[in-house]
């Protein structure tokens, strides 16, 4: 049986953690070590899941790590054409990048309007549990139908890592 | 090299792979296979997603690239990472192409190597990406930082050594009434005023830093101009020039706790002076003075009614009393008083007078209808209040206040100053109705004085003596014995005084003239008695000297209050001398007016009674103070004993140096020895008091800074890490127990035992290794005379 590949992107601004949440999902490896991505990097990762009728289905997600947003250079849409979804990272340390989350939607959207999407709250573990129900609650996004859901996570710990990769493929596989 | 591939040229560093529309690999580059992991992946025939990826998901895009819907799509900056050091770069460019019009269209992908621009452009990003992240925190961190300074309730200020402010917080401005850019570079003298001894401490650089000079209080001055009382705290801080430092300065507004402590003495002070004044007119310029130097004004006056006012129309105030404070010259506003008077509801006077309260104005110049309001304005005067003089609702008199600075009206002087105000025409009240009542004693008063004189007579030419009735008992004898001759009254005379007695004596006789003379007898009982004597001579017409007549009165009770206020007076001066050492008081006296010195070897020492507060809520405020009283006195006992100095009492803290102000080379052992006296004293004090008082000691050696900073009370204290370890060795100690320092006990280990206490967590300075003094190490030839044992 041919494994179906899925294109999905990581977007969001610089210094989120969007290759360190690809490389824990897919090495289960992380590094306190900033190192800027430019351009573009493809990371493949077999992920299994339970279908409707309790058969095991396995997809192979294609996750692209794009370069993060910076003051002088957008997210070039391009990149997310043919994604079927997208995780949209944004570091719960700095404001400015939960702020920049509406704008990161509306480009995905503009380019793959039936695409899904998820929001992580990356850096979990550098903050407060009551701030981060705080900042939890401003960031629902319930009049975006193609959101599925806004998680904390946290590449260094591993917290919530799995679940929004396999979460956003279960919900492409569905489609 | 360049191909030529139907009608494109193709320049050499760019590869390319033509495709059909099933994305299947129809022609490759000879160059092409090395943007693969193995050449096989672009063979003819082979689908282009296995070799890249990147195609997935965006093949119907292809195919519109190919029909021409669409001119062209790239993906630039594809990251290859078979070397995770050094990731390759590429970019692929799609493109439709047909050979000839007959054949099918074909897409072809030209396959860049970017990699050197790539890393060129990762190295920028990622040093933008960087200094942006910092720049972010740094900037976060200093609103964070600002935010916290902004909400201190305490004043913030930061200058330079000099003077100069840099920062302000919002405390500040709100203090102060000046805005931070009213503030910030400009000097500190602007609100705490010129050559402040504190200001003049940290230009000289003598604090360290993380030292601090703490609850100084300091006189400042609004914008408005109104005067505060701010207690503060100060330190320095490095700054990135080696050697200049900044001085913070916070500080806590103490106005209102001052003024109510300042209120309380005032009204103290009142009623003990007018508990000791004679007459009326004793009490008004205490209580001028009083008022003045309390509770900050700079005038005084009392203005008074005719004793007996028929209506109020036909009487006025007048002046009768003013006070004014030495540094002001009130010249012109004091003449213009001594000429006015002030009719009922006229001026402010008036209007006391005639509204029975107090009236207070903040600026008399802005007030503008008084009638000395402008005389007050070239004076300096601002600030007014009075209040009435009154009994029983009758108005006596009136008292005003001036002061150079504005002031905003203090409602709790205004009541203390009603309170003052009655009990002066209580006072008034009370004084006129004993006046009344000794005059008209007055000559039974006399009769009364006289009858204690005793008198006598001497005939020159019989030399016979006669006594009075009083005589007998002035000299302690019994009255119906035979009377004595001059030569057995002189015998009755003190030795030292006879002579004295005699010459005067002889010379009434010799020359006719009267005398007076002061002069002390002893009793049969041994009692010595003062007596004053006085002779007179009765002439006869030839001017001869017939008899002479002379009173004796005794006057001993006087003369010991007398003697007693001399020695009083001579206690207090030592009084004064216990709060200052010698040296230092000598310095003060001679009129230096900082006094700042370094020690660089003191050992200092800190007891605390344990559970003193528990106490206080288990037995009468009395006990506990007499208690403490002799636990105190016994320490000060010790204190000269060991020749140490005791610097001052916190509560139920006690605190005393060695090496300070005289040095010595013993200091450390002479504490030590105090020490365990100390703990010594409380055992008897417990025995004493059936109490069971413990108490904590602290002991550290190391250099401070000692000196009296104050412009009001004068109190020498010592400043300093040494002090605040000391007092921390202390607060983490075990009752009973004496802690010290590493430090301390390196220099006392070959004379005296120790035990390690282990490490202990010391706020501000971290892991500490302490020791417990347990007593003098045990030696035979001991030859100190203070042998201690526990």
């Amino acid at each position: 049986m041919a494994v179906i590949s899925k294109k999905i992107c990581m977007v969001g601004d610089f210094s989120v953690g969007k290759t360190s949440l690809i490389r824990r999902f897919v090495d289960r490896q992380f590094s306190d070590q900033y190192l800027s991505t430019v351009g573009v990097k493809i990371s493949r990762k077999a992920v299994e899941l339970a279908g409707t009728e309790g058969e095991q289905k396995t997809i192979q997600l294609l996750i692209w790590d794009i370069e993060g947003q910076t003051k002088f250079k957008a997210i070039a849409p391009s990149y997310l054409q043919g994604s079927k979804g997208v995780i949209i990272v944004a570091d719960v340390s700095r404001q400015e990048t939960i702020e920049s989350i509406p704008n990161h939607i509306n480009l995905f959207l503009s380019v793959n309007p039936k695409g899904w999407m998820i929001i992580a709250l990356n850096k979990s573990d550098l903050i407060e549990v009551e701030k981060l129900e705080k900042l939890l609650q401003a960031t629902q996004f319930p009049e975006q139908e193609r959101a599925i859901v806004t998680c904390a996570t946290s590449a260094k710990t591993g917290d919530n890592v799995d679940l929004i990769f396999k979460n956003l493929a279960s919900k492409i596989i569905d489609a | 090299m360049i191909y030529r591939l139907g009608n494109l040229v193709v320049p050499s560093h760019i590869d390319y792979l033509i495709l059909d529309r099933d994305l299947s690999i129809q022609l490759a580059s000879p160059g092409a296979g090395r943007f693969v992991e193995s050449a096989e992946l672009v063979a003819k025939g082979q689908d282009i997603r296995n070799a890249f990826l990147e195609v997935i998901g965006v093949e119907e895009i292809l195919i519109e690239v190919l029909e021409g819907q669409q001119e062209s799509f790239d993906i630039k900056g594809i990251g290859r990472t078979s070397n995770p050091e050094k990731p390759s770069y590429i970019d692929l460019y799609f493109q439709s192409y047909q050979v000839q019009e007959s054949l099918d269209k074909q897409l072809i992908v030209f396959l860049e190597d970017v990699t050197e621009r790539m890393q060129l452009e990762q190295r920028l990003v990622q040093a933008t990406n960087e200094t942006s992240i910092l720049v972010n925190a740094l900037y976060n961190s200093e609103k964070y930082i600002n935010g916290m300074l902004d909400s201190m309730a305490e004043v913030l200020l930061v200058t330079t050594q000099f003077g100069k402010i840099k920062k302000a917080n919002k405390a500040a401005e709100r203090l102060l009434g000046y805005s931070k850019s009213e503030l910030i570079n400009n000097q500190i003298s602007l609100v705490i005023g010129e050559d402040n001894l504190v200001v003049e401490v940290i230009k000289e650089g003598s604090i360290c830093e993380g030292e601090f000079l703490n609850d100084i209080e300091i006189d400042c001055r609004t914008k408005k101009g109104d005067k505060i009382s701010v207690s503060f705290s100060c330190s320095t801080i490095k700054t990135e020039v080696e050697g200049v430092k900044d001085a913070i300065y916070i500080g806590r507004d103490i106005t209102n706790i001052q003024r109510a402590q300042k209120r309380l003495i005032a009204q103290y002070i009142t009623t003990r002076n007018l508990s000791e004044c004679l007459t009326i007119e004793q009490s008004f310029p205490k209580v001028l003075q009083t008022i003045c130097e309390n509770l900050d004004w700079d005038v005084g006056e009392v203005w008074m009614l005719p004793n007996e006012i028929k209506q109020a129309s036909d009487s006025v105030l007048m002046c009768v009393e003013n006070w004014i404070h030495t540094p002001v010259r009130n010249g012109e506003f004091i003449t213009a008083t001594k000429q006015m008077s002030f009719r009922h509801g006229v001026g402010l006077q008036g209007r006391i007078w005639a509204s029975c309260s107090p009236h207070w104005i903040t600026d008399i110049v802005e007030e503008g209808n008084l009638m000395r309001a402008e005389i007050a304005e070239k004076e300096g005067l601002h600030a007014a209040f009075g209040f009435p003089i009154q009994s029983d609702s009758q108005v006596l008199g009136v008292m005003t206040f001036f002061s150079r600075d504005r002031k905003q009206v203090d409602e709790q002087l205004i009541q203390t100053a009603a309170v003052i105000g009655s009990q002066l025409g209580e006072f008034i009240k009370r004084k006129q109705a004993e006046l009344a009542l000794q005059e008209s004693k007055a000559n039974l008063a006399e009769a009364q004085a006289i009858a204690h004189v005793g008198s006598w007579t001497f005939e020159i030419a019989t030399e016979a003596m006669t006594w009075s009735e009083e005589m007998f008992h002035i000299f302690g004898l019994d009255p119906r014995l035979p009377e004595l001759g001059y030569r057995e009254f002189l015998q009755q005379i003190y030795l030292e005084d006879r002579t004295l007695w005699d010459r005067a004596f002889r010379q009434a006789i010799a020359e006719g003239s009267d005398c007076e003379i002061d002069f002390r007898i002893i009793r049969p009982n041994g009692s010595l008695r003062h007596l004053n004597g006085k002779v007179k001579c009765v002439l006869n017409q030839q001017k001869e000297v017939l008899r002479l007549f002379g009173t004796v009165m005794d006057i001993t009770e006087r003369k010991l209050a007398e003697i007693a206020l001399a020695q009083q007076q001579k206690q207090t001066e030592k009084l004064l001398l216990n709060i200052l050492p010698k040296p230092i008081a000598e310095q003060l006296k001679q009129g230096r007016s900082l006094i700042a010195e370094s020690f660089e070897d003191v050992t200092v020492l800190f007891a605390d009674i344990v559970g003193f507060t528990e106490l206080s809520a288990r037995i009468s405020p009395r006990e506990l103070l007499e208690s403490l009283n002799l636990i105190f006195s016994e320490f000060d006992r010790l204190t000269e004993q060991f020749e140490l100095e005791k610097i001052k009492t916190i509560g139920d803290a006690y605190m005393a140096v060695g090496g300070v102000p005289t040095p010595r080379p013993d200091h450390a052992e002479a504490i030590a020895y105090m020490a365990l006296e100390m703990l010594q004293a409380i055992g008897e004090v417990n025995v004493q008091t059936e109490q069971s008082f413990n108490i904590r000691i602290g002991i550290n050696t190391g250099p401070v800074i000692a000196g009296v900073i104050g412009t009001k009370k004068f109190i020498y204290d010592l400043w300093g890490d040494t002090v605040n370890t000391a007092s921390r060795m202390e607060y983490h100690g075990i009752p009973g127990v004496i802690q010290v320092t590493e430090t301390t006990r390196d220099r006392l280990q070959t004379t005296f035992a120790f035990e390690p206490r282990g490490t202990i967590e010391i706020k501000g300075k971290g892991q500490m290794k302490t020791y417990i003094l347990t007593g003098k190490k045990n030696s035979s030839n001991s030859s100190d005379p203070t042998t201690v044992t526990l």
